[in-house]
C-alpha cells in the first residue's frame, strides 16, 4: 500500500503549480513517475472516489481532484462516486 | 505584563469571502461575523493568537506536527487555488511566538515552532472579516483537527490553560486576543458532505454558552468529533481557546449551520 504516494499527488495538485500543470497536461506521464501499485493506479485513472477513500486517502485531498479537472472527476459525479453510487468509467 | 482581554471564534469557510463579495448583505455569515468583529474591535486588542488547523498548506504527511507555533516576521495568504480572497500581507510577532516556545517547552508541551508559513484559508478568512487593519500582529498556533489522528482535547485545553499563564507572565503590556477558528460540525470531500450534525452543534454551543469549557473537553472525543464530520477536529481549535478562558462565559453566541459564532470579553 503507498497511500502516502496517493495523498502526496493530490497534495501536489494543489500546491506546486508545475506539478498541477504537467498532470493536468499529462496525467499519464506523470503517473509512470510515482510509486503506486496496480491497484493505485487503476482506482486514480478511472476517479473511483469511493475506492481511494476506502483505501485511505484523505478526502480534504480527494476534494482537489474536480478543482483541477483530474480523471474525469467533476463537482456533479463526486459525491456519487464517492459514495459508491456511480461506478466510475473503467 | 501582557493581558488577555477578548476572545472570539468563527468557522473560516475558504468560499465565504467570495459570495459575501458577489452578494453583499444577503448572508447571515456576513452578519454574524460583522457582530463578532464589533465585540474583538471593542478589545482593542494589539496582539492576535489565531488558533486553526493547517488544510494541508504548510504541513503534510511528510511532517504533520499536533502543535506549531507560528514565529514568523510576516507571511502572506491565502495560497490555496479555491480561496478567492484579497491575498494579504500579515504582521507577526516572533518574539511572542518564541517566547511561548519556551514556556510551552518548560510547561510540558513540546511545540514545533515554524518561522515561515503560507497562512491558509483557515487564519486569512477570519482575519479578512474580523482584523481589517494589518497593523495587528498575529502569532498563528496550529492545532492539528484535520489529519486524524488528533491530538486529545485534555491536551489542547491544558495547551490554553498554559497559554493563558504565558501572556499573563509575558513581561510587555500588550492586551492580547485570541481567535478559534473553525466548525463544530463538517464534512468536506467525504460521503456526508451536506449533512450537519445539528444534536452536536446544539451539546457545543449550549456547553460554550455556559461556560462548560471542561464539560466540552470532556465530551470532544476523537470518536464523537469524526461522527459529526471528517473536519469536525477543528473544534479543537476552541477547546484550545476555551482552556485560556477560565470561568468566563460568552458575551455573544450564536449558530449557523455547523458552526458557531462566539465571543466572550475577558476584562
Amino acid at each position: 500500500m503507498s497511500v502516502y504516494e496517493m495523498n502526496k499527488l493530490l497534495y501536489r495538485t494543489e500546491r506546486d503549480e508545475d506539478f498541477r500543470r504537467r498532470i493536468q497536461a499529462d496525467p499519464g506521464q506523470v503517473l509512470l513517475e510515482v510509486s503506486l501499485s496496480d491497484e493505485e493506479r487503476q482506482a486514480l485513472t478511472t476517479g473511483d472516489l469511493h475506492k481511494m477513500f476506502h483505501m485511505g486517502v484523505h478526502p480534504f485531498l480527494l476534494n482537489h481532484l474536480p478543482r483541477h479537472g483530474l480523471f474525469g472527476v467533476t463537482r456533479e459525479n463526486y459525491l456519487p462516486r464517492i459514495r459508491g453510487e456511480q461506478s466510475p468509467v473503467s | 505584563m501582557a493581558k488577555l482581554v477578548a476572545a472570539v471564534g468563527t468557522p473560516h469557510g475558504p468560499m465565504l469571502p467570495q459570495q459575501v463579495a458577489e452578494a453583499p448583505g444577503k448572508l447571515r455569515s456576513e452578519y454574524l461575523m460583522k457582530q463578532v468583529r464589533e465585540h474583538l474591535e471593542r478589545a482593542e486588542a494589539d496582539l492576535l493568537f489565531v488558533v486553526a488547523s493547517d488544510h494541508f498548506t504548510n504541513f503534510f504527511y511528510n511532517n504533520l506536527p499536533q502543535f506549531c507555533v507560528g514565529a514568523i516576521e510576516e507571511a502572506e495568504g491565502p495560497a490555496e487555488t479555491y480561496c478567492v480572497m484579497p491575498r494579504r500581507q500579515v504582521k507577526g510577532q516572533p518574539d511572542v511566538a518564541k517566547g511561548f516556545l519556551h514556556y510551552g517547552l518548560r510547561s510540558n508541551y513540546d511545540l514545533a515552532v515554524a518561522e515561515e508559513l503560507h497562512l491558509d484559508h483557515s487564519v486569512m478568512v477570519p482575519l479578512h472579516f474580523l482584523v481589517h487593519s494589518t497593523d495587528t500582529p498575529v502569532v498563528p498556533l496550529y492545532v492539528n483537527g484535520l489529519a486524524p489522528p488528533l491530538p486529545t482535547a485534555r491536551r489542547c485545553f491544558g495547551l490554553g490553560q498554559t497559554l493563558r499563564k504565558f501572556i499573563e507572565e509575558w513581561p510587555g503590556n500588550q492586551r492580547v486576543a485570541l481567535l478559534a477558528s473553525g466548525s463544530i460540525s463538517l464534512e468536506v470531500g467525504g460521503p456526508r458532505v451536506g449533512t450537519t450534525d445539528k444534536k452536536w452543534v446544539d451539546t457545543v454551543t449550549d456547553l460554550l454558552e455556559r461556560g462548560d469549557y471542561r464539560g466540552l473537553a470532556r465530551r470532544a472525543t476523537a470518536e464523537r468529533m469524526a461522527a459529526a464530520g471528517n473536519v469536525s477536529g477543528e473544534l479543537l481549535c476552541w477547546i484550545t481557546v476555551t482552556g485560556a478562558l477560565g470561568e468566563t462565559r460568552p458575551s455573544f453566541v450564536e449558530r449557523e449551520e455547523g458552526s458557531g459564532f462566539v465571543a466572550w470579553n475577558l476584562e
